[in-house]
């Protein structure tokens, strides 16, 4: 019962959105239309929750994967990013206390773990590569919600201003996830060039991004000698 | 507000072709939770026309109908009380199983006194950590190190610690002047008030570098009673095998603890002694070809992560030949 008062306050609370927000450019088909999904999808959680987790998993994997890869540059981190955000929804039964709709609760939810995940990846002061995953703390995040689209635009500026060579090693490394050895047999290059450039790709991209949104992260554990 | 934020605004904000007032307008417009309903549609609307890749998707789904079936919480209301099934126990033998559990346990305890005593931090090869003890004293381990603390009385009565392998001290003073005890199994201890200082207590022998303060080293010369030497910051200790220590002034000593910042800091040194470093700190033996390329030597401060980054590092400065067998490595001179 509890849940389906929460589904009406949410139908009710889109109805009530005035069109004047919308129309500017927002053609008005679009809102039903979008309303609709969500409303069929609710109705299956109702009757079956391990079907309209995977409809929404369905629905949003990739392009949610997108979005999450504009801020980790890397496919395999995005990938385990939303994964694992999915498996959560269904383990701690988050579908059944989201207020929002399941849209907006995925969206920020991915970019919140994208931006702990840098978070953490430089707290530690290793390379991006080394990182490993740990598990997101959900408390930490930017005051704003334009902040997330300014860090992976940072991020992107970052990448953007490596040398041609470099970023497109990196990319290869880092994106596709090649080895060391598939780069530098597909680039004609030895093993340590590659290495190179990915270690100064990483610590370039490091300092680029550090200065502005790690500043007070970076240890001064080591400042002895 | 309403008539400037509008979906082309925030297009031009996911694009970053918005100024920082007109994003500060953005936030102010999504702190009512219907704009931010209708941000997040936007967004996705946004990302499914510019994608960055299309992520596969097939296996992805797979795992997860997988995971979803794997029946870990079930359809449960969160509201269930979760009833976690107990073992019922029977009452009559609970003699005998008292028995049983005290002799295990004085068995047991008989067995591991020595882990019971003492705390025990070990490093496997390749790895270093920070150790901080109760006393606030920090011991920095390198790879392939132990670290014996007593875990009762520490700090008291006395302190005292035992090493095997290598450790960068740095000891807390304390207001009583109590001393801080390194015992190593080398027969040699280091006894301190306050200060920082790398031990290196190994098969090969015992290496004092002092950094800071003021530290004794007490050791056994074979046959004649207990000797003792004092270090000034700077000083090296190096005592043998067989017993014969030699100190000598050396201008960085704190090159001696660069290990802890994944540096590897060489002075003259030949690739005879890198192989001893290889296998005590990584496990990995190194063998070389022949006596010329063993007496290479190499100088230079080098970062690496690994024993194979290292490794390629120094292969390409001495520009030496890196095979890999099974269980070891071969150094030898390049082909010409």
């Amino acid at each position: 019962m509890q849940l389906i008062s929460t589904w009406q306050t949410y139908d009710a609370v889109i109805d009530s959105v005035p069109l004047s927000t919308m129309d500017a450019s927002a053609p008005d088909e679009l809102e039903p239309l979008a309303t609709d999904k969500e409303l069929f999808i609710r109705r299956t959680f109702k009757t079956d929750v391990r079907l309209g987790c995977e409809l929404l998993f369905r629905q949003h994997y990739v392009f949610l994967c997108s979005h999450a890869v504009r801020f980790v540059g890397s496919k395999a981190v995005a990938e385990d990013l939303v994964a694992d955000m999915f498996c959560q929804f269904y383990e701690q039964q988050i579908f059944s206390t989201i207020t929002t709709s399941y849209r907006a609760y995925l969206y920020k939810t991915i970019r919140n773990r994208a931006y702990n995940y840098i978070r953490q990846t430089f707290q530690r002061d290793v390379s991006l590569d080394e990182a490993q995953y740990q598990a997101t703390k959900e408390h930490q995040q930017p005051d704003a919600i334009t902040q997330y689209d300014e860090l992976y635009q940072d991020v992107e500026k970052a990448i953007e201003s490596l040398p041609v060579q470099r970023r497109r090693i990196y990319l290869m490394y880092r994106f596709e996830g090649k080895k060391y050895g598939e780069i530098a047999g597909e680039l004609g290059l030895s093993v340590r060039t590659i290495e190179v450039h990915i270690r100064l790709a990483s610590h370039s991209l490091r300092e680029l991004l550090k200065d502005r949104w790690f500043l007070l992260s970076i240890g001064i554990l080591f400042d002895f000698f | 507000m309403n008539q400037l934020v509008n979906k082309q605004l925030i297009f031009d904000s996911f694009a970053g072709k918005t100024t920082s007032l007109q994003r500060k307008l953005i936030d102010e417009w999504c702190e009512d939770p219907r704009h931010e309903e209708l941000f997040y549609e936007w967004l996705e609307e946004w990302e499914q026309s510019h994608l960055q890749y299309v992520a596969e998707e097939q296996n992805a789904l797979k795992n997860y109908t997988n995971f979803l079936t794997s029946d870990r919480p079930a359809d449960v209301q969160a509201s269930d009380a979760i009833s976690i099934p107990f073992p019922k126990s029977t009452t009559r033998h609970w003699l005998l199983w008292a028995v049983a559990a005290s002799i295990t346990i004085l068995v047991g305890s008989f067995i591991f006194r020595q882990q019971l005593l003492n705390q025990t931090y070990e490093t496997a090869y390749g790895q270093t950590r920070v150790v901080q003890l109760e006393d606030g004293s920090q011991v920095t381990l390198n790879a392939n190190t132990t670290l014996r603390v007593p875990r009762f009385g520490f700090g008291r009565e006395t302190r005292q610690v035992w090493l095997d392998g290598e450790a960068l001290f740095s000891v807390t003073h304390m207001a009583n002047n109590q001393r801080f005890v390194v015992k190593t199994d080398n027969g040699a201890d280091v006894v301190v008030l306050g200060t920082e200082f790398t031990l290196y207590a190994r098969a090969r022998g015992t290496q004092v570098v002092l950094q800071r303060g003021k530290v004794e080293l007490h050791y056994h010369q074979a046959g004649q009673s207990e000797r003792q030497i004092t270090l000034k910051p700077g000083d090296l200790v190096n005592l043998k095998k067989n017993g014969v220590a030699r100190l000598k002034p050396i201008p960085q000593p704190a090159n001696y603890a660069a290990w802890r910042d994944h540096r590897y800091v060489f002075e003259e040194t030949s690739l005879r002694e890198i192989t001893y470093m290889f296998q005590e700190n990584f496990g990995i033996s190194l063998e070389i070809s022949d006596p010329e390329t063993a007496a290479l030597t190499l100088s230079g401060a080098y970062p690496a992560q690994s024993a194979d980054e290292l490794l390629s590092i120094i292969a390409e400065a001495l520009n030496v030949q890196v095979t890999r067998q099974s269980d070891k490595v071969l150094l030898a001179p390049q082909p010409i």
